[in-house]
C-alpha cells in the first residue's frame, strides 16, 4: 500500500491541474524482488470457493478405498466402459473435466494433490481468513493483507502499474485486500464514467481531487479508477469476444477469463497494460447433499471448459501465463447419508501455463484415511514456488509471515 | 471506544488533510469558494411556502448521529422531526414500530400479493407459471420499498441486520418461494423481539432447513451443514468458541428428522402443508450417547435433542457476545469496543436476549463513545448507498425492479448472497469498487433510468427545503446534514463555477458528484 500512495495523484496536482497530469502520473517503481532474466508470468488465481471436492475432481484410482468409502458418489474407476479418464494409472480426471485434456497432453497443466492448510479449521469462514491472508496457523487479526496483496507490493510492476492487479467481482477478496493499484472490476468491457460525456473529463478532475488524499482503501482506490477507465478504454473486449468467447461458458467465470485473455493479448502489443495478477472466482462447491454434489460435477464442466478455452488463448502469448486453481479446504473422504461430503482437508490445487511442470500429478500420497485427505503439502508450498519462479518474488518471508521456509516441490519448469 | 474512534478513518483524513492544507495553502482558496453565494438558474430562497429552520442545527448533534445510525439513509426531514422529538425520545420511538402509523409503506407493499401467502398457497400460485418469479421479485421490492418509505426505520434496519445473520440465497430452487414466509414468520416477527425466539424460529423454518440441507440431513453418517453454521454464524461464533468438531457432529445428529413438508424431501401422501416444519423420528439418530458441550443430551433421543441443544446455545455467553459484538458492529463501528460487547451481553443475559434492550445498551449517551461517535465510522454498502440517495431525493419509484438490477451489478441485490454468513458490512470488501457507485448516483440524480424519475421541480423543492443559502451547502444539508467534508464539497464548487449559469444540469451533476465524494460514502 505504501508502495502505490506515492504515484498517486494529490491535491497539489489537482490545483495545477488538468486531465494530462492525471495521465501522466509516475509508474510504479519499487525496489524488492528484484527479477532478472525474463518477464515476470501473469499469475491468474481462480479461488474455488465452498470447499471444492478434489477427490472428485481428481480421484486416485490406483486401490478401492474411495469407491468403498463413496459407495454411491465417487467417480467410477477408469477402465472397460467407464468414462473416467486415466491420467498416469494411478489419478484420474472424470469425464465433466474432459476439456483439462488439452494442456494436459502438452504437459501444461499439473494437479498438485494431497496439499492445503496446515490450520485445522473446517469453518469456511475461518478457513478464508487465514488462507488468504496467508495465517494458516498465526492468531486471527495478524494480517489484514491478502498473500497476493503482499506479493504485488514487493515486487514492481510489468505495465505502467496503473492497473496491477483486478479482482473479476463486485468486492475486493481478502487475497488481495491492501493491494496496491488494484480493483474490483465485474466487467472489465464495462469500466467508465457515466453522466454527460462532454463534462467527463472536468468531473475525473473533481472526482481525483476528492479522492487524492483519501486513505486507503478508498482514496488510492477511488485514483486507480480513474486512471482505469482510459486503460481499459483502449482495448477491444467486444471483438475479442466476437471471435473468441464460443468456446468459454456463458457465466460469470468464463466471461471473466474471456476479458482476462482480450486484457492479455492487448499488452502483447502495449505492455504498458500488462497486469500484474487477475483473480477470478468460481462458487456453489459446498456439496452437502445430492443436489449440491450436482453442483460439483457441472462446476467441474465449467471450470474445465473454461480453462481450456483460456488455455487456447493465451499459451502462445509472448508473455507466459500461470494459473493457480485452489479452494480454501478439500471434503470429507466419506460420503454422508444426504449423498454428499461434508467439509474436509486436504486437496487438489490445479496449475496451468507453460511455466508449469505439467503433464503430472505431484503428490506425496498420504492414503486415503477418514475423515479426511491429509494435507500433506503446505499449499504455501505451490504459491511460494510459483511466486519465487515464475515471478522473480524473493522475499516470501513477507508474504507467507510467520518464519515459514517454503519446500519447492518442483511443480514449476 | 474512544481509542478505536482516534483510528476511524474520517479523523485520519482529517489529520492528513490539516497538514496538507498547511503545506500548500491553495486548498484554501477552493475552500472559501465552497461558500459562495449560489448563482443562476435554481433558485433557493427561502420563499417556497416549506418550513425553513430558523437556525442550522449543530452538526454534530447526538441526534444527527443517531438518525444515521438507526435509519436505513439519511433524510433531512426525518432528521429534523428527531432533533424535534429528541435523542431519547426519537430511540423509543423507533423502538416501538407498532405504535408507528406507516399506512403509506404498508399500502405499497400491500400492492404486492406474495407477500402475504403462506408456503403452499406459493407454491399453488405460482409453481410452473409464466410469473413464477414473482415472489423473488416482490420479496426483494418489498426491501427496497420498507427501507425508502417506512417510518419504523429501526426496525427495518434491524430486518436487514437478521437476514444477513440468518442468510438464505433466493436462488437455491425452493427458496424462492420459502423465504418470503422466513422473512415475514421469522425475521421480521421477531427482528426487535428476543434472540431465543428468534433463533428457535429460524430452526423450525422451512427456508433455514432447506438452505442448509437439515430438510434431508437423517441418521447414519449425519450431514454436518446446517448444525455448523447454527454454531458458528448463528450463536456461539468463532471468537474464542467454545465448540470443536465433535461438537459440530453431535448437533448434526440432535437435528437429524428436522425437515419440511415438501414433495422433495419428504414421503407423498403425509398430513400438513408445503412448508411446514416437520419432525420425523424414523430419521432421527437414537444412538446414544449424545454430549454437546460437555454435557449431556437426555434421552428419549427424540425431537426434544434439537431442543436441548437450541437452549443450550441461547443462554451460553459466547452467543450473547457474539450476538452483542455483530449488533454494534453493524449499528455503530466495524471495529466494537470489548467493554461495551460485555456491557450489552450482560444485557442480553439479563434481559433473555432482548433484542431492544440491546439497542437500548449500545445507544446509551452515557457508553462512552457509544450513540456520539462523532464521525461516520462505517461505509455505506450498495444497498445503503442507493436506499439513502432515493430517502434524500424523495425519487419517484413505478418499478422497483430497476433498482434491484442496478443493485445486483453493484454486488448487493437482496437475497442473492450465496453463503450463510450473509452479505459482507466493511470497507475491506465493498471500499475498493467506486467507480459502480459514481454511476448509479449519476444514473439516478440524471432521471436515466427508466421508471425511477426525478424532476428539476422536485430537486429544487428538496434543495430549497433546507434553507441553505448556497447550492453547495444545500447539497450537503439535504444529503447528509451538514456532513460532507469541506475538502470533498470544494472541488465541487469550483466544477459549479465553471459553467456560466448553474442550469439545473449543474444542479444535478453537483448532486452526483457529491454523492459520489468519499465522505458521502460513509455514515
Amino acid at each position: 500500500m505504501t508502495s502505490s500512495k506515492n504515484t498517486h495523484l494529490n491535491r497539489r496536482q489537482f490545483v495545477a491541474g488538468s486531465l494530462a497530469t492525471l495521465t501522466a502520473m509516475p509508474m510504479v517503481a519499487r525496489a524488492g524482488g528484484s527479477f532478472s532474466g525474463t518477464t515476470p508470468d501473469a499469475l491468474i488465481v481462480l479461488f474455488m470457493r465452498g470447499g471444492m471436492d478434489g477427490l472428485t475432481l481428481c480421484p486416485r484410482h490406483l486401490e478401492d478405498d474411495l469407491i468403498n468409502a463413496r459407495p454411491n458418489i465417487a467417480v467410477p474407476k477408469p477402465g472397460m466402459g467407464s468414462s473416467t479418464i486415466d491420467l498416469d494409472g494411478e489419478f484420474a480426471f472424470p469425464v465433466e473435466a474432459t476439456d483439462l485434456m488439452t494442456p494436459w497432453m502438452n504437459n501444461h497443466l499439473a494437479v498438485v494433490h494431497a496439499v492445503g492448510s496446515p490450520d485445522p479449521t473446517h469453518s469456511h469462514f475461518e478457513a478464508f481468513e487465514r488462507m488468504e491472508f496467508g495465517i494458516p496457523l498465526q492468531p486471527l487479526g495478524s494480517q489484514s493483507t491478502g498473500w497476493l496483496a503482499r506479493h504485488l507490493q514487493d515486487t514492481s510492476a510489468v505495465g505502467n502499474g496503473l492497473l496491477r492487479a483486478i479482482n473479476v467481482d463486485t468486492k475486493m477478496s481478502k487475497t488481495l485486500a491492501g493491494s496496491p493499484a488494484t480493483l474490483p472490476i465485474p466487467d472489465l468491457s464495462d469500466f467508465d464514467l457515466e453522466g454527460n460525456p462532454m463534462t467527463a473529463a472536468q468531473r475525473k478532475l473533481v472526482l481525483a481531487a476528492m479522492h487524492g488524499d483519501e486513505p486507503a482503501p478508498v482514496g488510492p482506490a477511488g485514483l486507480d479508477s480513474i486512471a482505469a477507465i482510459d486503460l481499459l478504454k483502449t482495448i477491444d473486449f467486444d471483438t475479442f469476444a466476437m471471435t473468441h468467447g464460443g468456446a468459454y461458458p456463458p457465466t460469470p467465470l468464463g466471461s471473466g477469463l474471456l476479458q482476462t485473455a482480450a486484457l492479455l493479448e492487448a499488452a502483447e502489443s502495449d505492455p504498458t497494460l500488462a497486469p500484474d495478477a487477475v483473480m477470478l472466482e468460481l462458487g456453489g462447491w459446498d456439496a452437502h447433499i445430492a443436489a449440491s454434489f450436482a453442483t460439483t460435477m457441472s462446476n467441474i464442466v465449467e471450470l474445465s471448459m473454461a480453462l481450456k478455452a483460456f488455455y487456447n488463448n493465451t499459451v502462445s502469448l509472448n508473455r507466459t501465463v500461470t494459473v493457480v486453481v485452489m479452494s480454501e479446504f478439500g471434503r470429507r473422504v466419506q460420503e454422508n447419508q444426504s449423498l454428499g461430503v461434508d467439509h474436509g482437508a486436504g486437496n487438489a490445487m490445479l496449475l496451468m501455463g507453460r511455466g508449469v511442470n505439467g503433464g503430472l500429478v505431484h503428490s506425496d500420497w498420504p492414503g486415503l484415511v477418514a475423515p479426511d485427505l491429509e494435507a500433506r503439502w503446505d499449499y504455501r508450498d505451490i504459491l511460494s514456488e510459483v511466486l519465487q519462479l515464475r515471478m522473480g518474488n524473493t522475499n516470501l518471508g513477507n508474504v507467507f509471515p510467520g518464519g515459514y521456509v517454503p519446500t519447492f516441490r518442483g511443480v514449476t519448469v | 471506544m474512544l481509542a478505536d474512534e482516534t483510528r476511524n478513518p474520517s479523523e485520519q483524513k482529517a489529520s492528513r488533510r490539516a497538514l496538507i492544507r498547511g503545506a500548500l495553502g491553495a486548498g484554501g482558496a477552493l475552500l472559501a469558494a465552497s461558500h459562495s453565494p449560489l448563482r443562476g438558474g435554481v433558485t433557493l430562497s427561502s420563499g417556497a411556502g416549506r418550513k425553513v429552520l430558523a437556525k442550522p442545527l449543530p452538526q454534530q448533534s447526538a441526534v444527527r448521529t443517531l438518525v444515521d445510525r438507526i435509519t436505513c439513509g439519511f433524510n433531512y426531514s426525518e432528521w429534523q422531526r428527531a432533533e424535534a422529538l429528541g435523542y431519547a425520545a426519537y430511540l423509543e420511538e423507533q423502538l416501538h414500530p407498532d405504535q408507528i402509523m406507516d399506512g403509506a409503506a404498508q399500502a405499497m407493499v400491500n400492492a404486492l400479493p406474495s407477500l402475504n401467502m403462506t408456503a403452499q398457497q406459493l407454491m399453488n400460485t405460482y409453481f410452473g407459471m409464466t410469473n413464477d418469479d414473482d415472489p423473488q421479485r416482490e420479496l426483494k421490492s418489498a426491501v427496497l420499498i420498507r427501507q425508502v418509505y417506512s417510518k419504523r426505520q429501526l426496525f427495518e434496519r434491524m430486518v436487514e441486520f437478521w437476514t444477513d445473520h440468518f442468510n438464505i440465497d433466493h436462488n437455491k430452487t425452493e427458496d424462492q418461494y420459502l423465504k418470503t414466509v422466513d422473512d415475514r414468520e421469522v425475521i421480521r416477527e421477531h427482528a426487535l423481539g428476543h434472540f431465543p425466539d428468534l433463533l428457535k424460529a429460524s430452526a423450525h423454518s422451512a427456508a433455514m432447513l432447506f438452505y442448509l440441507d437439515n430438510v434431508v440431513n437423517v441418521a447414519g453418517t449425519a450431514q454436518e451443514n446446517y448444525a455448523r453454521e447454527l454454531l458458528e454464524l448463528h450463536t456461539l461464533g468463532l471468537e474464542g468458541a467454545p465448540f470443536d468438531e465433535d461438537d459440530v457432529k453431535v448437533v448434526a445428529r440432535c437435528l437429524t428428522g428436522w425437515t419440511m413438508h415438501s414433495p422433495s424431501v419428504s414421503p407423498p401422501g403425509l398430513p400438513g402443508m408445503y412448508g411446514e416444519f416437520r419432525y420425523v423420528q424414523a430419521n432421527h439418530d437414537i444412538q446414544a450417547p449424545k454430549v454437546f458441550l460437555g454435557q449431556p443430551i437426555l434421552a428419549p433421543y427424540d425431537q426434544s435433542d434439537g431442543d436441548q441443544v437450541l437452549d443450550m446455545i441461547v443462554t451460553h455467553r459466547a452467543t450473547a457476545e457474539h450476538i452483542s459484538r455483530k449488533m454494534i458492529a453493524w449499528l455503530l463501528t466495524e471495529t466494537p469496543n470489548d467493554t461495551l460487547v460485555q456491557r450489552v451481553a450482560d444485557v442480553y443475559d439479563n434481559t433473555n436476549g432482548s433484542i431492544k434492550a440491546m439497542i437500548r445498551a449500545i445507544f446509551q449517551p452515557s457508553n462512552p463513545g457509544a450513540a456520539l461517535v462523532a464521525a461516520r465510522p462505517k461505509f455505506r454498502r450498495p444497498q445503503h448507498l442507493i436506499v439513502s440517495l432515493l430517502r434524500s431525493l424523495e425519487l419517484t419509484v413505478t418499478d422497483w425492479t430497476h433498482i434491484g438490477t442496478a443493485l445486483s451489478a453493484l454486488g448487493q441485490r437482496p437475497f442473492d448472497w450465496p453463503a450463510p454468513n450473509g452479505y459482507p458490512d466493511g470497507v475491506g470488501a465493498w471500499g475498493s469498487s467506486l467507480l459502480p457507485r459514481w454511476g448509479i448516483a449519476s444514473r439516478l440524480i440524471d432521471d436515466t433510468i427508466p421508471t425511477v424519475t426525478v424532476s428539476d421541480a422536485q430537486l429544487q423543492m428538496v434543495l430549497q427545503n433546507t434553507g441553505a443559502p448556497t447550492l453547495l451547502g444545500a447539497i450537503d444539508q439535504l444529503l447528509s446534514g451538514g456532513r460532507l467534508s469541506p475538502q470533498d464539497l470544494a472541488p465541487i464548487q469550483a466544477h459549479v463555477d465553471s459553467f456560466p449559469t448553474v442550469t439545473p444540469a449543474v444542479v444535478r451533476e453537483a448532486l452526483a458528484l457529491a454523492a459520489s465524494a468519499p465522505s458521502y460514502q460513509l455514515y
